[in-house]
Order: C-alpha cells, then structure tokens, then sequence
C-alpha cells in the first residue's frame, strides 16, 4: 500500500529525521516501491507459527553484580559537542503541543 | 455535592538493592555524586556496546514477583521502548513489553485486596536540569547520566484502591514488604520508590470508569496523600462545573500543593516496542524460582499477626513496618527482654532516630532499666553510646558509674542530709503540704543524679512520717 | 566468510541489525579464513548473544575433501529470478568440479524464499532504525548544537549525518514499528523468519551443506541503483536467507560473468563452520582457483 505524504511526515518525526525539499516525495515513491514487494508477506500463512526474535538457541545469560571501573568524568564528555560543568549540554526541550 | 467514589491504580517504581546497573558494570550512583561520574560505555550508549542484565536485579525483581504472589511465567524476555529524549542515551529504553517477569499478583493493605497485574524489569533514564528549573521556560538544559541503567522494577496495580488514605497505604505497605524480602531499601526521598497514582471518579455506584490522569513528582508518602486529595478535588470541580477531565500526566507541585498538567495524551508517543535482540530470553527454571521462594523470610502480614497477640496494635503499627525493627524487637524478647516496655522502647526512642544495636545488647538495657540500675535518661545515654561504640550496655553502664545508687545504706545518708538541710520544706511536708516532697526530692537528685528515684522516694516518705 | 550467529562477540561492532549482525574475516585464501575465524570466535561476556562454543571447533577437519559430502542445491536458488546467464554457467562449472571431486549433488527446496527478502528488509531496517537512534549529536558525533530546541537539534542533525541509503532504511524500519503496522510488518516478518529457518532445518536433513550462486547478477556499477532500491536489495535474494536463518556462509570466487567475478556460496547448519570451510576449501583446491586468488597482497614485502 501506498505512503502518504503525511504518514511520511509522521514517520519522518518519529525518526527524528528532518526533511529537507524534495524528501517527502522521494520517501513516499522510493517506500511505496519497497512496500509493495513487501507486501506479499500478507500471502504466507502464518497462523500457528511462532515468531523468531533471536535466531539461535542462547538463552538466560546474566551477569554476575560485580561494579566494573566506570569513566572518568573528563572521558564520558570527551566527545560531547556541547557540556557545562561535567553535564552534556542541549538545547530547550519544547513539548510539542 | 453528589458522592464521588475515587478509582485510583498504582505505577510504583522501585530500585532494586544492587552494587551495579541493570545492564552494564557501573556502580551505581550515590545521591550527591558528581555528574556523569558514573558512566561508562555501555550506559552512555556509545556505538558498539552491548546490555547483559544483572542477574541480582532480576533476582530482586522475582524475590518481589514471589512476595507479591504473582504468577511467575516460564520464559520472559526484554524489549525496545523507542523514542528520543536527552535523557535517555540509546534512544530507546530497555523494558519489558508483552511477557513481563511476572503477572497476577496481590497485595492486602488493610481490608482491601489490590490485585497486581504485573511486576517488570527496566532501566532508569538521565536526569535532566533545566536552566531556570522550569522544563517549559528552559533555554537550555543539562544532562547528568548516572541514573541512566540503573535498575527498576516496575510494579503496577489495577486500579482496586478507592481513597487518598489506602493509596498511601499501599505504598507503605510495598515499602515494608520490599525492605522485609531486602528487595529494596524502597526509600522515598531518594527516588528508591517512585509512586504515580492513576486517578479518576465516578459517581457512587456506578461501574464506568472515569477519565484517568496520571500523577507525577511525588517525594513522600505525605505528597502522594496530598496531591491525590488534591487531584481528586480538582476532577470533581472539573466534573461539577460541566467540563470533562482530560486524559493527561500532571505533576505534583511540592511548594504550590497543586498539579498541573506535564504532558498531553493528545501528543502520544509512539514507543515502537519490539523485542530487544541483544539479550536472549530468560528462561526462568522453576528449581531457581523454588530457590527464591524457600530463601524468602517471613512476610510483613504475617509477622503482624503474630506481634498482635503480644502487643497494642499502635505498637505493632510502627515495628511491624519496619523489618529491622521487628527483627530487633523479636529478637531483644527472645533474649529476656520485656515484652511492652521493649515495644515502647522502640517506638519512641529507636524508630525516631533509625539508630540500632544489637538485639542482645538492647535486651541487656531493658534488663537494667527494668531493675531499677540505670534512669531512663542515663538508658538514653547508654544506648546511643552502645550505638556508637558497638559496646554493651553493662560495659558503657559500669565504666562511667552509671548504675544507680540504690544502696539503702548510702540513700539514707544523703535523705538524711537534704532534710537537714532543707527544713522549710520537711516542715511544709509534715504539715499536709505533699507537694514539698517535689522539692526534697530535686534537691535529692542535684546532689545524686543517678540516686534511684523510686528508693529514694521512699526512704524520704519513711524519714519524713 | 559470515559465521554462524553468535559466534563472533559484536561488542565493538557498530550495530546494524542486531538480530542478524556476524562478523567474518575476509581472507585471500580459505585457509586464512578458516584460521582468522577461528580466532576471532568465542564467548565474550560483553555480548549475551555470544556462543560458548569453543572457537577452534571451526577448523574440525575443514581440510577433509568432500569425498562423500551430500551438497544440496535449492532448486529456488538455481533458478532465481533474474539470474545471469554467465553468472549460472559458472555456478555449473563449479558444480561439476565439486562432483568430480567427490561429493554427491542433491536436490533440496527452500519453498520461502520469495519471502526472504521481504522478512528481511522488514527486520533488518526496524533494528537499524532503533539501533541508530544514539546518533543524537548529544554525547558524541555530529551535532547542530546552535537549533533552537532538542527537537530540531535531533531533525537537523540526523538528515545532515545519515547517507540516503541509512535514512531510507531508518524511514522504513520506523515506518514497519510503529502503531498500527506491528503486527502487520514486524511480527509478520518474525513469523517468516520462522518459515525460512525451518526450510533450512528440512534441506539439511538431506544435505550436508548448501551450494549456488552468492548473487543472481555480478556487481553492478556504484549509484547506478540508488534509484531504484528494490533492485539493488534483490542482489542479495540469495544471501538474506541464510543470514534469516542465522547460518554459517562463505562465498568462493568461482570464476568470472562478463568479466566480473561470480561467488560460489556455500551454507551450513548453524554451528557448521568446519564443514562450510571443508567444502569451500575442497573447491579451491580442485578448482585451481586459488593460486590466483591467493596470489600475494600489494601489502607484502613492503615492511
């Protein structure tokens, strides 16, 4: 099925991808087309088939509670782009409304 | 107006007692620690990294599943609850979604049966800062991770309570259970238990449930009682007046007492939960679950009931709250304390301070103050110092002289001495005024504080008549 | 090479699909392969997918031959849509040598694999989508940091620092997650997923291992399908299911279409490293192949 141009806007925010000219359309035509090849999953009968999260038989792997060293301060903002006295910085955090 | 019924439903969060996060080996973070401080790749959500769940989280999150006579399942797994937020470093929340830990649970709090309908395993978020402190004037705010990872359990009611009083209940009552199995130290001031009521009304006798809102920001027990009153007022105004409540998060607002809408359902979130594929499921053996159970101590309900037979139940209110208090108390009677006065005892001079001794040194006090050795202000005395110092009571009482003078011999001497020296006042007592023997008798306790007052008392009664 | 799901620690490994992620050596020779994975594998406490299987078990008499083999040939794979014809007289040739070297060639059927890539480029994307969603320029990388609120911070930064190919499978994987579309996408595809495995738990009942073609076509020039995704995913119609079904897998080059290489793709059970290797290197060998591939890196001699 088809995309509209606002599920792909919606979408779009979801992601937290921003469209710039052109976007829009591109999305909709380029996952329209890649939707309607995955469309004919619609025609498997899945009815009594358990679905497969993790593809090999591991399971209950934990970790014992052992503190391992942690980073320095100085290491966890080393590559921030913006900090102020050891917190990262960011801008305003606007609820949409 | 019309009665209102309330329907309140409980979202506690708690963080279970581990030395490290949920998914990485950070430790976690004391209260005042400086920011991002305890970090490290996994919890910054660096490229690369991968979660493994601590095993004493999920343990923890079981030990509750159990004490809360849930139903533990034979598989559980985790799942992706994906959006973005600052706070929240890998852009989506390790939770649980559709195959939590455990379901179908209860809990009684007073004559109310509140039924559980899950208990979960998660990881915190960040803590955020806003510059000027308010979220929607922030020009900017500032992101501190240590929380982020740390454990939690999520525990969810149906919405069985029905006022501001057994909410809060509930919450204490969890808070008791949680520190009995060691679960938890489920402290509220420290975020260790975050309660967010879901609250709507109805009009008495109906069954349709009203639109709910969704409180936040509560610090206390005394908060979650407030901002529940207050939050039902401000429904039922919203009701009387012809408006319609919104189906909306409201924070608790400590210095105004009132909430106010956080976050509008009219924005909901899309979370996109899909199972997490970094961590294979947990297959919860039903040897390791009998493990727990039979490693579980005795539940609070219980303890109470037996505490009820010995003791007043504004006694039993206080320490059958408390596990170390009622493992002290126990334990002091199991060696030859007395049984009330060892209650009173705790209720008003251990409860209050959170300072504890040993069971066997408490018994040894109650013993010497029973017998008359020491004052219940030099008991005071010798108890915190046996708090500080770890020594018993026999030890603190005899190095500093303590005991109580109840030498009738040595008594007599000094009675003898403050009625001579004091003839105004023996001459008022003997002549009817009984209220003299007040000052004899301070007189009596200057020269010798730790003279025994009822001996004393007596040896003055006897020399006066 | 790609080994068998969990094999590999992925911690450090930046994360693509998560439930599908393996990391292989690529090597000038099988042998070289077979003794770089042999190393590379084994239990990582840092990753809880990581296998304890000892890591050594993939050199198991991977030098054996396949004197005696049984090697299936999926007929939905010999036959794919779209398959050159240069690129299936090679696969051919290669059958051959491998016959006359030993083995015996057996039909199978993987009936699900007009599925496979509509499973994957479900599963792969909605994985990649939540896996990239980090890259938020807070902590670390590219980052917008003069936007007005946290919000176009995250818009501006994100179009700015993922290629088209990322964003479209970011779009695509939100898209297959979000409310409304779960069940229809993502768990559909789970479900599929389940169907393709249990092809391959049938076709190994047969066989021993798997052999055809890598890819239908031989490479086609760069950005020459950015336009047309579909098409470029379809390449991969032969490798996705393997991968689905979390197997071990190695392509051989087994001669050229229109002088471009053709991969002969060999897949085992899970697990089954040593007996991909053991066909693979088998091939090498008979082929005479592998004195010109395993002819000496550029990089030799120079230190």
């Amino acid at each position: 099925m088809p995309l509209s141009k606002d599920e792909v806007r919606h979408v779009a925010m979801l992601a937290r991808l921003g469209l710039e000219a052109g976007d829009v359309e591109f999305y909709a035509d380029q996952l329209s087309g890649i939707l309607a090849h995955i469309d004919r999953l619609q025609q498997v009968d899945t009815e009594h088939i358990a679905p497969t999260a993790q593809v090999v038989e591991i399971a209950s792997r934990l970790r014992e509670d052992e503190p391992r060293p942690s980073l320095t301060q100085e290491e966890a903002l080393a590559n921030a782009s913006a900090t102020v006295d050891g917190f990262f910085r960011v801008p305003a955090i606007q609820e949409e409304t | 107006m019309g009665s209102w019924e309330v329907v309140i439903g409980m979202e506690v969060h708690v963080q279970p007692k581990t030395k490290t996060k949920m998914f990485c080996g950070c430790a976690v973070a004391p209260l005042n620690a400086a920011p991002n401080t305890y970090v490290c790749e996994v919890c910054l959500g660096l490229p690369g990294v991968l979660p493994v769940p601590n095993r004493a989280a999920v343990e923890a999150c079981l030990k509750t599943a159990l004490a809360l006579n849930c139903d533990i399942p034979r598989h559980t797994k985790f799942d992706r609850k994906n959006y973005m937020y600052p706070d929240l470093p890998k852009g989506y929340q390790i939770s649980q979604y559709d195959l939590p830990m455990s379901v179908n649970g209860l809990l009684e709090v007073g004559s109310r049966k509140v039924r559980i309908r899950r208990v979960h395993l998660e990881e915190d978020t960040g803590k955020l800062i806003h510059a000027g402190d308010q979220l929607h004037k922030a020009w900017e705010s500032y992101v501190d991770l240590n929380r982020a990872g740390v454990p939690l359990m999520e525990i969810v009611s149906e919405p069985d309570l029905r006022s501001a009083d057994e909410a809060r209940d509930y919450a204490m009552e969890l808070r008791t259970l949680l520190r009995a199995i060691g679960a938890s130290e489920a402290d509220m001031e420290k975020g260790q238990l975050r309660a967010e009521p879901n609250i709507s009304i109805r009009r008495a006798g109906t069954e349709q449930l009203g639109v709910k809102t969704e409180l936040k920001n509560i610090n206390s027990f005394r908060a979650l009682h407030r901002a529940i009153l207050y939050e039902v007022d401000r429904q039922a105004k919203v009701l009387e007046s012809g408006g319609a409540v919104e189906q909306e998060t409201r924070g608790w607002s400590e210095p105004e007492q009132r909430t106010f809408p956080q976050r509008s359902k009219e924005y909901a979130e899309d979370y996109r939960y899909f199972p997490e594929p970094d961590i294979p499921p947990l297959e919860l053996d039903r040897a390791w679950i009998e493990d727990l159970r039979r490693g579980l101590p005795e539940m609070p309900s219980v303890r109470r009931a037996r505490l009820l037979e010995q003791l007043p139940a504004a006694q039993v209110a206080v320490i059958g709250a408390d596990k170390d208090l009622a493992d002290l108390y126990e334990t002091a009677v199991a060696n030859g304390a007395p049984a009330l006065p060892t209650a009173n005892w705790i209720v008003n001079e251990v409860a209050p301070t959170g300072k504890l001794v040993s069971p066997r040194s408490l018994a040894e006090l109650m013993k010497l103050l029973q017998g008359g050795a020491v004052t219940r202000d030099q008991a005071r005395e010798v108890y915190l110092e046996s708090v500080e110092t770890g020594r018993t009571p026999a030890e603190i009482v005899a190095e500093h002289g303590y005991a109580q003078l109840s030498d009738e011999s040595e008594l007599r001497v000094l009675a003898e001495a403050v009625i001579d020296a004091n003839p105004k006042a023996a001459a008022d007592y003997r002549s009817g005024k009984k209220q003299a023997m007040q000052a004899l008798m301070a007189e009596l306790r200057k020269r010798a504080p730790h003279a025994n007052p009822k001996v004393a008392n007596e040896l003055l009664l006897k020399l006066l008549g | 090479m790609k080994p068998t799901y969990g094999r590999v620690s992925r911690y450090g490994l930046i994360a693509f699909a998560s439930s599908l992620d393996q990391i292989g050596p690529f090597a000038r020779s099988v042998d070289d392969a077979a003794i770089t994975l042999s190393l590379m594998a084994g239990f990582d406490p840092l990753d809880a997918t990581s296998s304890d299987r000892p890591g050594l078990e993939v050199l198991n008499n991977s030098a054996g031959g396949v004197k005696g083999m049984r090697l299936g040939v999926p007929r939905e794979y010999y036959d794919v849509k779209g398959i050159e014809p240069g690129v299936k007289a090679a696969i051919d040739a290669a059958l051959f040598i491998l016959r006359n070297a030993g083995a015996e060639i057996v039909d199978v059927s993987l009936p699900h694999t007009d599925y496979g890539l509509a499973a994957y480029y479900i599963i792969a994307p909605a994985e990649c989508s939540s896996n990239l969603a980090r890259f938020d320029g807070v902590r670390y990388g590219l980052a917008e940091v003069d936007a007005a609120n946290i919000t176009d911070e995250y818009l501006q930064t994100r179009r700015k620092g993922f290629g088209t190919e990322v964003r479209r499978r970011v779009m695509l994987g939100t898209y297959a997650l979000s409310s409304g579309y779960y069940d229809a996408y993502y768990l559909k595809a789970q479900k599929v997923r389940t169907l393709i495995k249990r092809d391959f738990d049938e076709a190994f009942k047969k066989c021993d291992a798997i052999v055809s073609a890598t890819s239908p076509t031989v490479a086609f020039p760069i950005g020459s399908k950015t336009q047309d995704p579909l098409s470029m995913y379809l390449c991969d119609v032969l490798t996705l299911g393997g991968n689905l079904a979390g197997l071990p897998g190695i392509s051989v080059p087994c001669g050229t279409s229109d002088g471009l290489p053709v991969g002969l793709q060999v897949l085992g059970p899970q697990w089954g490293e040593s007996v991909v290797l053991r066909v693979a290197r088998a091939y090498e060998e008979a082929s005479e192949i592998r004195t010109g591939v395993a002819s000496p890196s550029p990089l030799q001699g120079r230190g």
